[in-house]
């Protein structure tokens, strides 16, 4: 399905939209102000912007699996304020990052239980999770943040090697890992072939359910890594934090060209779109624009998004392709269930 | 031989009757909601107090009214993620006419057309574009964040006074206002839902979409009156939150009102994938979170575990709908 | 099988590498203002980056302009930005962004004193002034910190006022502002020291933050009193969002004459209540005086002439003097009936 030359051009113009909306922000943010296109400030951006990259690669997967996960941003919060507990009993900052990932895998995988043993929806579940886990971030912090953390924790967010942010590199490298697994490996097709039709994914012999375990703790183990940078870069660790991530993880995944009903998945579009959001606020504020215009102008980048993902891409996929009425069949079944539009 | 047959005939009737009772939709939230109320009223001294329970309805006013509108939304088998934006953004409108003339008449003027304008605008995108409403209101729901955060000037809404606040301060005969609105709103649509044909359309159109097309419901129609209900309600639930809290501010982010929102409605009973649950799912769901959160506090239980008690509320709701499905089935 | 020709898998291969390529090669090849160049930059700026809690407080906005005032007077142009929420790290992306601006100086108003430590830092290293108002941060993290009034006035002020409309005994809540504030927690602290001294009797039964928001305040402060009515002799709200406690006790059924609300407020916030009685009184300073005095002290610091103890001339403020480090501005204000109307913040 993903090789129809109506998806490759479906792929293209998706990811030419994309690149031609990171352009033009560009260009406009370095018209408007001559601080911004310098290296320190992109590789900032870049910086600022890589715990939302790994957290949204972590959703890209769970939605191209035909699920969601609302409680990403809970779940660093919890991974942090673990790791925090950690470290104020004495712990080693080693064992305490340790202790931060499996927090996060731990979190992800009772999501992925609740989805799969109980037969659960994941919105509504993880909608529970979100505050189930900020409940226990909070309880477990008594609502005070902890910063007693020894110097050798910058190590995991303010490091630089050379002029580049370290967890910038780490994030570009999860980002080719997510590719890699995804598009050449079995569990990689097994993942798609759940995210397009469960029923006949379980039918070809595929357990299903094994797959959705390891998706959803695989986007908890991410967030548990996006929790340990986020969390060196500010130095403390707090049980309010993250709130909100998720959103903005749903997000970059839509405004990557995914769909959201699963089945397909992009690495390296969501990345793009990250960036794409991310360089919103930065720009504004060099620009000396009121914070109150962030909300607006990436609501507008969205809505372009949208427009260029979700309509011209797919007239784009039906003017080349020349086996149209494959398109007719399969892909209405997705867009547009109710053959409403 | 009627005497012969009156017993048994008498006791099976009963029998039949208790079953069809139990099997209402909201019979087992209503259930749950008075056994907390009971349990809660029993061992947490304080509980059971008029102004508590006051105080109860008034929390779970906004939720509720914005949550009967979501509901017709998840009811037609789609979603809408902003309407935490639309109460912001009628609430950031309406404000400064509030604070400016202590008017409800014109506040309402403002805060409802702007809220149904929102609603309409993500009525027809989702009915009209192959776009999927997730990422439809997801999109609005920045736009519209956007939009009341330019409005609001980046000022707070500060000292809504008395008349305009009347909606979420004022009480009639003892009873809140806000409830009285609450209910108003559930009354006019369950009115609608059984005695129009859009209104019993509608969850058709959530239940099996295709088959509503081959019955003929026009379902671009009930898509847009949904969404559109949401919005107004939304836009009405604004006022409420300006009288209750006596103004607003922009850290009202759109997306923690609207979690709490699904939230009631599922808790409430209503089926997340469509075409199934109750007018009343809203309303019992917001007042069973607010129960539960209330006695909490009441029985001394320390703030910073409330998050836990409600996600685990709604772990429980939802698993317990599960159940109840399967209990049906078989 | 349907799969793609090699031609066009590394098309779209290479398609994709460009797009994502494209913020990295120009962060490489653009211009890198690196270190060197950032201290000689904010030398020549007269830009000073105000960074509130939140940017829609009124309490800020209130700042803002006495931090243009004094910039008017001084020569400088103030940059009012900040997260739109009481947040830290929204404050850190602000921090992070203004470096790149090469501003004069940054100062801030600290919503966790540690979070924003790190970026503070580094705004020091490329040659910011730095400094903190109203809520101090980490001091390792900036230069010098405007004080509005010295926390023993102020945690004594907020004791006082309530003592004398109870009594001097009884139970209280305290509804904070962030839990991490760095104000906050010294008057709490200053508090619990002072109210055994002189009013034995008065007890703070429990401390529940409400995050400078009327209506987390509200909800709170309705949950406590639901479960305490008859043990609370009054509460105590030191961070925004008095009038929340007002309308609580009020749903709840309570005459706040009985449970008196008293602590710090921000006159927009409470202009209702203490013109209606519901309020007796209560007190705050004024943010556009510690704002003008900020200014005045970042100018004197960026020509090297602000001592870690000594006095700073302090334009309409007269002479100020300074303490490790801490510019101590004047003190609290209480507002009444009859002096609140004439603020307009």
């Amino acid at each position: 399905m993903r090789w129809f030359p109506a998806v490759r051009a479906e792929t293209a113009t998706k990811v030419g939209g994309l690149a031609l909306l990171l352009v033009v922000e560009l260009a406009v943010f370095t018209v408007l102000s001559p601080d911004f296109l310098t290296s320190s400030n992109l590789f900032n951006v870049m910086a600022l912007d890589t715990e939302n990259g790994i957290i949204a690669l972590g959703m890209a997967i769970v939605i191209a699996s035909g699920g969601i996960d609302l409680s990403v941003g809970s779940i660093l919060a919890l991974s942090s304020v673990t790791m925090g507990y950690a470290v104020q009993h004495g712990q080693p900052v080693a064992v305490a990052a340790v202790v931060c990932l499996l927090t996060g895998v731990v979190c992800g995988l009772i999501n992925g239980v609740l989805v799969v043993a109980l037969r659960l929806h994941p919105l509504l579940v993880t909608l529970g999770t979100l505050a189930l886990y900020r409940g226990l971030a909070l309880g477990i912090s008594n609502g005070n943040g902890f910063s007693g953390f020894p110097v050798s924790f910058e190590y995991f967010g303010q490091t630089y090697i050379g002029p580049v942010p370290a967890q910038v590199i780490v994030w570009l490298v999860l980002a080719v890992a997510v590719y890699a697994v995804v598009n050449r490996t079995p569990a990689g097709r097994r993942l798609l072939a759940v995210g397009i039709n469960e029923i006949a994914a379980s039918f070809a012999g595929i357990r299903v359910g094994a797959v959705r375990l390891a998706v959803y703790g695989s986007s908890g183990l991410l967030t548990g890594v996006a929790a340990l940078i986020y969390s060196s870069r500010v130095f403390s660790v707090r049980g309010d934090a993250g709130s909100g991530l998720e959103l903005l993880a749903i997000a970059a995944v839509v405004v990557g060209g995914a769909s959201i009903r699963g089945g397909e998945i992009s690495a390296a579009r969501t990345t793009l779109a990250v960036i794409v959001i991310g360089v919103i606020p930065d720009g504004l504020q060099l620009a000396g624009i009121d914070t109150s215009w962030q909300y607006v102008t990436i609501g507008f980048v969205m809505v372009a998004a949208i427009v260029i993902n979700e309509l011209f891409a797919s007239r784009a996929s039906a003017l080349w392709s020349r086996a149209s009425w494959r398109r007719t069949e399969m892909e209405d079944a997705w867009t547009d269930p109710a053959g409403v539009a | 031989m009627s005497g012969l047959t009156a017993t048994p005939a008498v006791t099976g009737g009963r029998r039949i009757r208790v079953s069809i009772l139990l099997s209402h939709p909201d019979a087992t939230v209503l259930a749950t909601l008075v056994a907390c109320g009971v349990l809660f009223g029993v061992f947490a001294s304080g509980f059971a107090s008029v102004d508590n329970i006051r105080s109860i309805v008034i929390s779970a006013a906004v939720i509720a009214c914005i949550g009967l509108g979501e509901n017709l939304v998840i009811l037609a088998g789609e979603i809408d993620v902003s309407v935490g934006s639309i109460l912001a953004l009628a609430g950031f409108a309406a404000g400064p006419v509030a604070v400016a003339t202590d008017n409800l008449w014109l506040t309402l003027a403002v805060a409802v057309p702007v809220g149904c304008a929102a609603g309409v605008i993500n009525g027809l995108i989702v009915a009209w574009t192959p776009v999927p409403s997730i990422v439809a209101t997801l999109g609005t729901l920045y736009v519209y964040q956007g939009i009341a955060l330019l409005l609001s000037g980046s000022h707070n809404v500060v000292s809504v006074p008395a008349s305009a606040s009347v909606l979420g301060q004022g009480s009639v005969l003892g009873v809140p206002a806000s409830a009285l609105v609450v209910l108003g709103a559930f009354a006019v649509i369950t009115l609608w839902r059984r005695n129009t044909n859009a209104g019993r359309d509608l969850i058709a159109v959530g239940a099996n979409r295709r088959a509503a097309l081959t019955m003929g419901v026009r379902v671009r129609r009930e898509l847009i009156v949904a969404f559109t209900l949401a919005g107004t309600l939304s836009g009405l639930a604004a006022v409420m939150y300006l009288g209750e809290v006596g103004g607003m501010e922009t850290s009202v982010i759109g997306t923690n009102t609207v979690l709490q929102v699904i939230a009631a409605c599922a808790i409430g009973g209503t089926s997340i994938q469509g075409g199934r649950g109750t007018d009343l799912a809203p309303l019992t769901g917001a007042l069973l979170i607010g129960v539960i959160t209330s006695g909490v506090v009441v029985l001394g239980v320390a703030g910073v575990w409330f998050q836990f008690v409600y996600g685990a509320l709604i772990l429980l709701a939802v698993a317990r709908d599960r159940l109840w499905q399967s209990r049906k089935v078989s | 099988m349907d799969r793609p020709s090699r031609s066009c898998v590394t098309w779209r291969k290479a398609a994709v590498g460009i797009a994502l390529l494209i913020p990295v090669t120009l962060a490489a090849c653009s211009t890198g203002t690196g270190g060197s160049s950032a201290s000689a930059a904010s030398k020549k700026s007269n830009v000073i980056v105000l960074i509130p809690k939140q940017t829609s407080d009124p309490f800020f906005t209130n700042a803002d302009q006495g931090a243009q005032q004094a910039a008017a007077q001084l020569g400088y142009k103030i940059d009012y930005v900040g997260p739109t929420t009481a947040d830290a790290s929204g404050q850190v992306t602000t921090i992070e962004n203004a470096i790149r601006q090469h501003p004069a100086a940054i100062t801030i108003s600290g919503d966790d004193p540690n979070a924003v430590a790190p970026a503070l830092k580094q705004a020091m290293k490329a040659g910011i002034v730095v400094s903190s108002y109203n809520a101090d941060v980490a001091p390792g993290a900036r230069q010098f910190f405007i004080s509005q009034a010295s926390n023993t006035a102020i945690a004594e002020a907020i004791v006082n006022t309530m003592a004398a409309q109870t009594g001097g005994k009884g139970n209280f809540l305290l509804v904070s502002s962030t839990s991490t504030a760095a104000n906050q927690n010294t008057w709490i602290a200053y508090m619990r020291k002072y109210i055994p001294t002189k009013y034995p009797k008065m007890h703070i039964a429990e401390v529940i933050p409400g995050n400078d928001d009327p209506a987390t305040v509200l909800s709170v402060t309705s949950s406590y009193l639901s479960a305490h009515k008859s043990t609370t002799t009054g509460v105590w709200v030191i961070g925004g969002g008095m009038s929340g406690a007002i309308k609580a006790e009020q749903q709840q059924g309570i005459n706040p004459h009985s449970i008196p609300v008293a602590g710090l407020c921000i006159p927009s916030d409470v202009k209702v209540d203490v013109n209606s009685g519901l309020i007796k009184n209560c007190l705050l300073w004024s943010p556009a005086d510690t704002a003008y005095a900020d200014v005045y002290a970042i100018n004197a610091a960026l020509k090297g002439k602000l001592p870690a103890n000594g006095t700073l001339k302090a334009g309409r403020l007269g002479t100020l003097t300074i303490t490790d480090k801490t510019v101590n501005v004047g003190n609290p204000l209480i507002f009444t009936k009859a002096n609140i109307n004439n603020y307009n913040f």
